[in-house]
């Protein structure tokens, strides 16, 4: 178990980049796996946000930074579930 | 009781510079602007899109991906050397994030290169402009990116590499979100 954590963050990233390529590979791309696999990006994008710049010190911004990638989601989701 | 005398708001635990935020915000709102116009245009061209995206090369986004997301982690560790005055250790950090970034563009060029002997260019499907475009606007900050490294890395001293590691976070940032819109979402 890594305790520090940035290579937490580190290891967590790959691991989450591994699952995307995994499940984008594993077949067609249907719709509930390219929601999966959008919702990994954006869990990526919240562990950038929470470590490599350290929000997750700052609970009041990190509030924010997530209130806008679940707007992100809501958006591109939208627009994805559109076709 | 509210303490009045103090000062404390919300900017004081912003961590880095506020305009450093600035700019990360406005970045991905550009991005997210044009990832939210590609998709909306494929809704318009879904066979175009799935068969634009069926030559692009996801592996290779994939490599990036790893690739920018450890360049991230160096960068992180530099700011970490750098705070903790130990300038051998942020330099050969801040090294480790340019090499990775240098890398990412290699494979970056490799896949234009590829596409280019397809014969497929800008015009050849709005999906190709929308590629070109993002991922190319995101390789120019990739360049950027590398060269402001490099050059808080000659006068190594904290807030400088707090500030340029920001700015490659964002990078990293922008590139997690461009992947899976643009390479694996079917």
């Amino acid at each position: 178990m890594i305790r520090d954590p940035l290579p937490r963050a580190w290891a967590l990233l790959i691991g989450l980049s591994l699952l995307s390529a995994a499940l984008a590979d594993w077949s067609d791309p249907g719709r509930l796996t390219s929601i999966l696999i959008l919702g990994l990006g954006l869990a990526k994008a919240r562990t950038i946000l929470a470590t490599y710049l350290r929000l997750a010190g700052a609970p009041f911004w990190m509030r924010g930074a997530d209130w806008v990638l679940a707007l992100v989601e809501v958006l591109f989701l939208g627009l994805y579930i559109v076709v | 009781m509210t303490d009045l005398s103090s000062d404390h708001g919300p900017f004081d635990d912003l961590p880095g510079d506020l305009m450093i935020w600035v700019l990360i915000v406005s970045e991905l709102l550009v991005f997210g602007a044009g990832l939210a116009a590609f998709l909306a245009v494929r809704a318009t061209d879904p066979a175009g899109f799935a068969s634009a995206q069926a030559a692009l090369h996801p592996a290779a986004a994939a490599l990036n991906t790893a690739v920018l997301v450890t360049s991230g982690f160096a960068a992180a560790l530099a700011t970490w050397a750098s705070e903790a005055e130990r300038p051998a250790a942020g330099r050969l950090w801040l090294g480790a994030a340019m090499a990775f970034g240098v890398v990412f563009l290699v494979v970056k060029g490799f896949e234009y290169a590829d596409l280019a002997q397809q014969g497929i260019g800008v015009e050849s499907h709005a999906a190709f402009t929308f590629y070109y475009l993002l991922t190319g606007f995101h390789a120019a900050h990739v360049a950027a990116g590398v060269l402001i490294l490099g050059l808080v890395a000659i006068r190594l001293r904290p807030y400088p590499v707090e500030t340029a590691a920001a700015f490659w976070h964002m990078v990293d940032l922008v590139w997690v979100l461009l992947f899976p819109v643009i390479y694996l979402m079917g």
